[in-house]
């Protein structure tokens, strides 16, 4: 604790410092609570603003900027039912029902303090275990990458738990959808059917915007709903300590899982909220009650996407390697200033680095006085007549599904996952697994190709290596686990019916 | 034809077509590499046999998922969106947003939208959007063809 607490003071005595954090912060979360921009988004629009500053300054400005955008996207997710960044797709699945069940404070609140804690806690960890993590890392081959994507990819049938021949269809739509464009290795073009702007693949934001607003909007205004009775009162942070401690357990899990995940290169808190939540359905007590406003979920997913931050700044940090996009662009910006980071920046600019762990923390707490004081505001965005807010939702929506890659092609591929995901809700096809296999697929493919290509096409290597068969063990057993789990529910719900 | 044969035999078409076309992927340049067809041909024939398997399941009793009347509403929404993307593609944002919000607004809030507020709102959120993005984030927005 005690080099968090000197970093912390290093920052604190700064007060340039501390502003350049707080406006960082700012803009964060502003980008990650407006659908279509993202973290990445602001960092790589910022990026040239620190040419001006020394390399502590233009960390702080950065940082706050990813620190921010990764914990605002709850904001939109809870509220409106939108990811305001793939880091919250899981959050919309629980705090969008709750926040219709008139609790959008309590939901806000989890996601607050969901933030904190995984920002804090990766901190924390980046501070202490960054050396030994990055050194497992480097002996990782993509034999083991392809046993824990895969792993990950399992989790499909656990989201699937009330339809599993649906949900598995959802996630293998997914995979199909991810692999349209330039295929891994060999550069084949795949399923683009002559169309230029498919090369690059399916825009994700386009596909979320499509799956989750635009259609949201649509079917609210086909159904005509009234606009629910909303409790604006706010105690305290909204959540009670006994919330936390009836869900240490799930917080714990995600922030290791988030911790883990964020800290694989390619992957970062995308990935991390998805699996995080998927693991917290597997292992609750009701996993009914996902999808329909559970607090558990909306922890989940908001632990591990902050606890991907710390995550991802280890490999960064330790070894150079970014752990996502927006280290990558946070690599660049200390390139810049002629530091390369790696083993040698804590030998050789070691103020720099504590800089950067107590820019890390300020950041959170920023983010953590920032929301606490909006979520008395926040909530009023649903006191706002729909025929007033939807218009603007999608007026945004468009600006954020051409914003990413400035092509109106995006406008049509928004608007096909819009259809797509109408036909998914009209047949009772699960949406999580798709994003899922569509997020991890590419990735899978990519490790399991290259693996294949090391070992001369022998898949034995997957077995007789003992992370990727302890990993291979781990998802066979979540298979099994949710065939067992499925045939007992189907039986209580027999005898249940029987009963009545 | 119930949902459940309509939707498994769509998802097991969708995997036969997937199946088909990436026969005629390339074969892999590199030596064990299984190829660019391996993958999607799994996922494929997985989706097949989803589709299959939820062909042949019972159907339960489902509720209609809109009123015919929802089903109207659903379908002016979908010509509204057509037209402001070919809006967006051709006249750009400043000419396409304030047009589109206007009629959003008045189909979505009929009748409580007043015709006045309508104009005020939809030519202050184009604008405040427009500032916002373009000039403060230079987030660049769709300029048109004309």
């Amino acid at each position: 604790m005690l080099v968090l607490a000197e970093a912390f003071k290093m920052v604190v005595q700064q007060p340039i410092m501390m502003i350049l954090v707080f406006i960082g912060s700012l803009i964060g979360l502003v980008f990650g609570a407006i659908p279509g921009l993202t973290a990445t988004t602001g960092v790589a629009l910022a990026l040239p603003l620190t040419f001006a500053l020394n390399p502590e300054m233009g960390m702080a400005l950065l940082i706050g900027i990813y620190v921010g955008g990764i914990s605002g996207g709850f904001i939109a997710a809870t509220l409106l039912g939108i990811p305001g960044t793939p880091a919250s797709i899981a959050t919309c699945f629980d705090a969008y029902p709750l926040s219709q069940q008139g609790q959008p404070v309590k939901a806000l609140g989890i996601g607050v303090i969901a933030s904190f804690i995984g920002t804090l806690g990766s901190i924390i960890c980046l501070i202490y275990i960054a050396p030994v993590v990055a050194n497992i890392a480097l002996k990782l081959s993509p034999f083991e990458y392809t046993s824990l994507m895969f792993c990950a990819l399992t989790l499909i049938a656990t989201l699937a738990r009330e339809e599993p021949f649906r949900g598995l269809a959802s996630g293998f739509l997914g995979i199909l959808l991810g692999t349209i464009g330039i295929a891994p290795i060999g550069s084949t073009l795949r399923f683009t059917f002559g169309m230029v702007p498919l090369s690059a693949g399916i825009n994700l934001l386009a596909l979320i915007l499509g799956v989750f607003a635009i259609k949201q909007i649509c079917v609210d205004h086909a159904e005509d709903k009234p606009i629910p009775q909303v409790d604006l009162k706010v105690t305290g942070l909204g959540i009670g300590i006994g919330e936390i401690v009836d869900n240490a357990w799930n917080i714990i899990r995600s922030f290791f899982i988030g911790l883990w995940i964020g800290f694989l290169p390619g992957m970062g808190a995308g990935v991390a909220n998805l699996i995080a939540y998927a693991q917290a359905k597997s292992s609750s007590k009701h996993p009914e009650k996902f999808g329909k406003g559970a607090a558990e979920g909306i922890w989940a997913s908001e632990v591990s996407n902050n606890a991907a931050i710390g995550g991802a700044m280890i490999p960064m940090l330790s070894l150079g390697i970014p752990g996502d996009s927006v280290t990558a662009l946070l690599l660049g910006g200390l390139m810049i200033h002629g530091l390369i980071p790696g083993p040698l920046l804590y030998i050789k600019q070691p103020k720099l680095v504590n800089s950067i762990f107590g820019i890390l923390a300020i950041a959170a707490v920023i983010c953590l006085v920032i929301c606490y004081l909006g979520m008395r505001l926040f909530p009023r965005v649903l006191t706002i007549p729909r025929y007033y807010l939807y218009p603007v939702l999608m007026v945004l929506s468009y600006v954020g599904a051409f914003a990413s890659n400035n092509y109106s092609f995006d406008f049509w591929i928004m608007l096909l996952f819009a259809l797509v995901g109408l036909i998914m809700d009209i047949t009772k096809m699960p949406m999580s697994p798709m994003i899922l296999g569509f997020i991890l697929g590419p990735m899978v493919e990519e490790n399991l190709r290259r693996a294949l290509t090391y070992s001369s096409g022998s898949w034995l290597p997957f077995i007789t290596r003992p992370v990727s068969a302890v990993l291979l063990s781990i998802a066979v057993f979540s298979i099994i686990s949710s065939i067992i789990k499925m045939r007992r529910n189907r039986v209580l719900q027999g005898n249940q019916s029987a009963l009545a | 034809m119930n949902r459940n044969r309509l939707t498994g035999s769509v998802l097991a078409l969708i995997g036969i077509a997937v199946l088909i076309m990436a026969k005629d992927l390339s074969a892999p340049v590199i030596e064990h590499d299984p190829g660019p067809r391996f993958f999607p041909s799994i996922a494929a024939a997985g989706l097949i046999i989803c589709g299959l398997f939820i062909l042949v399941q019972p159907q339960k009793r489902t509720e209609p998922f809109l009123t015919p009347e929802g089903w109207r509403r659903m379908g002016w929404m979908a010509v509204l969106l057509i037209g402001y993307t070919l809006g967006l593609i051709y006249s750009g944002f400043l000419i396409a947003t304030p047009i589109a919000l206007y009629i959003t607004i008045r189909m979505m809030g009929q009748p409580k939208s007043k015709y006045l507020t309508t104009v005020v709102v939809s030519l202050a959120v184009t604008f405040i959007v427009y500032y916002v993005f373009q000039e403060l984030l230079m987030v660049i927005l769709p300029s048109g063809v004309w």
